[in-house]
């Protein structure tokens, strides 16, 4: 091997540190609660070695649960729609700006990103509450004549999700947006397509991967959430992020909490995978 | 665009956008607001504005003593992930051996896992360590950097990464031919040019330690919290304008951050967009 | 009627005027050029005939309609793109199809249609082929086939050969004017290429600085330009400042120069005149006859420059008056004594003075 090749093989091992962390605090980890998901539950006991599939099996039968699966399934998939219908138009009208305008704009739409969860979660229960911003606005205005409940209701929660995802969608639809020179545009048009039919027959069809990535990212987000689901669901709507904080702190269930978090990771790669493969397939007119 | 025309569809398409912001950006708002509120508790309207929650925000018993740990665990997970994620990018980046993509590609495998999923996985792997060799890990600090550096080390790897490729490696060779040895090299001509990213890596590499939630959850020990789970905590049971002075704090300080990165990196850049200036 | 009319359009951008109060028609199958430098506004002339850009002030009338209030989609005009804009994601054929899909066109009539233009710009082997799968000359005869095949009134091109090899130029610039005749298409064809204007069009419309600075068929253009400008532009051109004294150019240098007839202008204004250097003899010996002396404009003249062009020699002289003149020799086997510094005389015929409005 040349001195350049052995050189450049060597600075391999620089990247031994990192694996090494990241083996005994990722992939250990992992593979632990993993194993630990088959594992029986003895109420007082902690835990029993077992090879039981009894965690999963409660988990898809119990009728709790199944609702929590579920609901935490559609809220998901209703956020990441609500968060793409709403991105698409913000994108395109981003398009209009000129370069510094847009610099500032995009700044401003990263700006929610770096701030915690917690956070933005607890701003829209100050919205959303009984006594909260908007019911005040509402009461004030006369537009009802008790506060309405928006907490703990599911468009309140999806609305707060969307929230959170909006950048991300916007982001990654403008930056395929940007790779769409305008000149495609004006070939449809003044082949005559109006505007509309310009969009569905030859914008659409090239922006689709950066639609479906924002999606499956906006996806895997909500399905991860915790505090806001905590926040703004609170008892009435549970999802599973939740849920599994619970079963340790409360019920120190590690073998269910650790079957619910496999069922978690599982989900989300299987239904985003399911997800851009449809798409892909589809949609090429 | 140089159309010329206004029409339906643009003015739906700004509509939208208006409104895209105001989801986006009403709570922290709200937050900031309210956190000027002069008053005990939270009633719209309040009674008048003023900066007694900041002051009372001190005297809440927890306050001082969760900022310290987030703090010092964030710098703790900062430096930590920074060190190895430079040397981990070096290898990437500069390294040719068999499987260094797949490699690339391992180390962003943490974005990929639920926060709460690799806490619990973390708490119970150095709870069972611990118990295996007799020392305590779970729940003392050392645990919680230690996860938050598994946290952070995607985003130092990626920025560090982004900053070293577009680092002409010609420079390098001309450093070599002019004398300088590897590690000479690297220190004289590589590190000040990696300088912005190493310092946009950092940023965000603190904040995302510092921000985290669901990650600290099981890691605190008795007597522990962190900024994040407090303001949970305060938020659930106890939410007055002093929390929201708290959470503005955290507003503030994802501000200064923000404005750091955007000068260093460019806004689009962060999140994997092309630069447009 | 003309197929195609522009009347006054200006068009301005913030402060500056892209296009200042444009005029011109053109009729049924005729090839016009918006020949200029980058800048002149023929991008942006071309864009307001197609509906990409609303003028400030005037009209388009296609086909005897006012047009100038109609979105491009329901114009007859056409466009192809100086990079084609070929729709990435769809095939040729799909890509030629479109506007036929626009204009909800049946499949029956629509297949044999972009049957046969396809087949008359040679592509129809490819139709199933992706715009990446293809070169750049195979992209423009499908950008070409995808314009030509809704049938428009006015086929509309920018700077379309600009992107092609120079040898894969001439070829598609005889294609094209080709094809536009056969089609009898009336066609506005934008280029900074003098030569390509000067090769493919009926006419030539030479603009500058957002006006037009001459309308007229190549020869005319050629031989008589209007301004300096354009005297420089087509072709290269002498130019000779000076006042006019008894029907003759004085400069300053004191060369008297002869013009035919009425193109003199009045006595005692300052003038401009321009003479094609392949117009502009050389004579070795240091004079001429006299009767030849009193036919031409003469003057001596010692060589600067002699550059070989193959067919040509360049050459490079100054005037004793202190004026510099260029001139093409006729380069054949014998070496003419082209050296630099010699002295020799150079003449040119009276009718070859062309009179030019300055540029300001």
């Amino acid at each position: 091997m040349s001195n350049d090749a052995r050189q450049a093989w060597q600075l391999g091992w620089l990247a031994a540190p990192t694996c090494i962390v990241l083996l005994f605090s990722f992939v250990f980890p992992l593979a632990l609660i993993a194993r630990y998901s088959v594992n029986e539950f003895v109420p007082g006991e902690l835990m029993r070695e077992a090879l039981t599939p009894a965690n999963y099996a409660r988990f898809f039968t119990d009728d709790l649960f199944q609702r929590v699966f579920a609901t935490t399934l559609g809220i998901s998939l209703a956020s990441s729609f609500v968060a793409v219908l709403v991105g698409i138009p913000t994108a395109f009208a981003l398009r209009r700006f000129s370069p510094r305008w847009r610099s500032v704009l995009i700044t401003l739409l990263l700006f929610p990103l770096l701030v915690v969860t917690v956070v933005r979660a607890a701003g829209w229960v100050a919205l959303f509450n009984e006594r909260g911003a908007l019911n005040s606005f509402l009461l004030a205005l006369h537009l009802t004549s008790e506060p309405v409940r928006f907490l703990r209701t599911a468009p309140a929660l999806i609305v707060a999700m969307a929230s959170s995802l909006l950048p991300y969608i916007v982001i990654s639809i403008d930056s395929v947006l940007q790779s769409v020179p305008r000149e495609l545009e004006e070939a449809a048009m003044v082949l005559g397509a109006p505007p509309h039919a310009a969009f569905r027959h030859v914008i659409l069809p090239l922006i689709l991967p950066g639609i479906v990535t924002g999606f499956v990212l906006s996806f895997i987000l909500s399905m991860d959430a915790y505090a806001t689901p905590l926040l703004i669901g609170g008892s009435a709507i549970r999802m599973m992020s939740p849920m599994i904080y619970v079963q340790v702190s409360e019920l120190q269930n590690w073998p269910f909490a650790s079957a619910i978090s496999i069922v978690l990771v599982v989900t989300s790669l299987v239904v985003s995978g399911l997800i851009t493969m449809a798409a892909t397939q589809k949609k090429w007119r | 665009m140089a159309l010329g025309r206004v029409g339906a569809g643009r003015f739906a398409t700004s509509a939208v956008a208006w409104l895209a912001y105001l989801i986006m950006l009403a709570p922290i708002g709200a937050i900031v607001w309210l956190s000027l509120f002069d008053s005990d508790i939270i009633a719209i309207p309040p009674p008048g504005y003023s900066l007694r929650s900041y002051q009372s925000m001190f005297a809440s018993g927890n306050f001082i003593a969760s900022f310290r740990l987030s703090l010092v665990v964030a710098v703790g997970a900062t430096v930590i992930s920074l060190a190895l994620g430079t040397l981990a990018s070096i290898a990437i980046v500069r390294g040719k051996f068999p499987g260094s993509d797949i490699l690339a590609s391992v180390f962003l495998a943490p974005l990929a896992v639920p926060g709460i999923v690799l806490g619990l996985a973390i708490y119970i792997f150095f709870f069972k360590v611990g118990a295996a060799i007799g020392i305590r890990i779970a729940g003392t600090m050392t645990s919680l950097i230690l996860a938050h550096v598994v946290l952070t080390l995607p985003w130092t790897i990626r920025f560090t990464s982004a900053g070293l490729t577009t680092i002409d490696k010609n420079l390098e060779d001309a450093a070599m031919t002019l004398g300088a040895p590897p590690l000479r090299t690297f220190w004289h001509v590589t590190f000040p040019l990696m300088r912005a990213s190493l310092v946009a890596a950092a940023v965000f590499a603190f904040l995302t330690s510092y921000n985290a939630l669901e990650m600290s959850l099981f890691l605190v020990g008795p007597g522990m919290t962190t900024v994040p789970i407090v303001l949970l905590q305060r938020v659930s049971w106890n939410f007055d304008p002093s929390v929201a002075a708290m959470a503005t704090v955290q507003v503030a300080i994802s501000a200064v951050a923000l404005i750091i990165l955007t000068r260093l990196v460019g806004a689009e850049r962060i999140f994997g967009g092309q630069r447009s200036s | 009627m003309p197929s195609l009319s522009v009347r006054s359009v200006t068009k301005e951008f913030g402060a500056a005027a892209a296009v200042r109060d444009v005029s011109f028609d053109a009729g049924e199958g005729e090839f016009v050029s918006l020949l200029g430098p980058s800048g002149c506004g023929k991008t942006t002339t071309l864009r307001i005939i197609a509906g990409l850009l609303v003028p400030d002030v005037g009209t388009i009338e296609i086909a005897g309609n006012d047009v100038t209030a109609l979105p491009p989609y329901r114009r007859s005009a056409s466009l192809v793109f100086q990079n084609y804009a070929l729709f990435p994601h769809m095939t040729v054929r799909e890509n030629v199809a479109f506007g036929l899909r626009m204009r909800a066109i049946a499949k029956e009539e629509a297949g044999p249609r972009i049957r046969d233009i396809l087949d008359l710009v040679g592509m129809r082997e490819l139709e199933g082929r992706y715009p990446r799968q293809l070169s750049g000359g195979q992209q423009q005869r499908v950008a070409l086939a995808r314009s030509l095949v809704v049938q428009p009134s006015v086929l509309l091109l920018d700077e379309p050969l600009s992107n092609l090899d120079a040898k894969l130029r001439e070829e598609m610039r005889i294609e094209l004017r080709q094809l536009q005749q056969r089609l009898k298409i009336t066609t506005v064809f934008v280029t900074h290429d003098q030569e390509e204007a000067l090769a493919m069009s009926d006419r030539v419309i030479v603009m500058r600085a957002g006006s037009i600075q001459q309308d007229a068929s190549p020869t005319e253009l050629f031989n008589r330009p209007r301004t300096e400008f354009v005297a420089r532009f087509i072709g290269s051109a002498n130019v000779l400042t000076g006042t006019w004294r008894n029907g003759t150019l004085q400069t300053a240098a004191g060369l008297r120069i002869r013009i035919d007839g009425s193109h003199a202008g009045s006595e005692g204004t300052r003038g401009m005149t321009a003479v094609r250097p392949q117009n502009v003899k050389v004579a070795m010996s240091a004079a001429l006859s006299a009767q030849d002396a009193g036919r031409f404009n003469v003057a001596a003249a010692t060589i600067a420059l002699a550059s070989y062009r193959g067919s040509y020699w360049l050459c490079c002289m100054r005037l004793d008056s202190g004026d510099e003149i260029q001139a093409h020799v006729a380069a054949d086997e014998s070496d003419p004594k082209l050296v630099i510094g010699s002295t020799v005389t150079i003449y040119w015929e009276p009718r070859h003075t062309i009179p030019v409005i300055p540029d300001s």
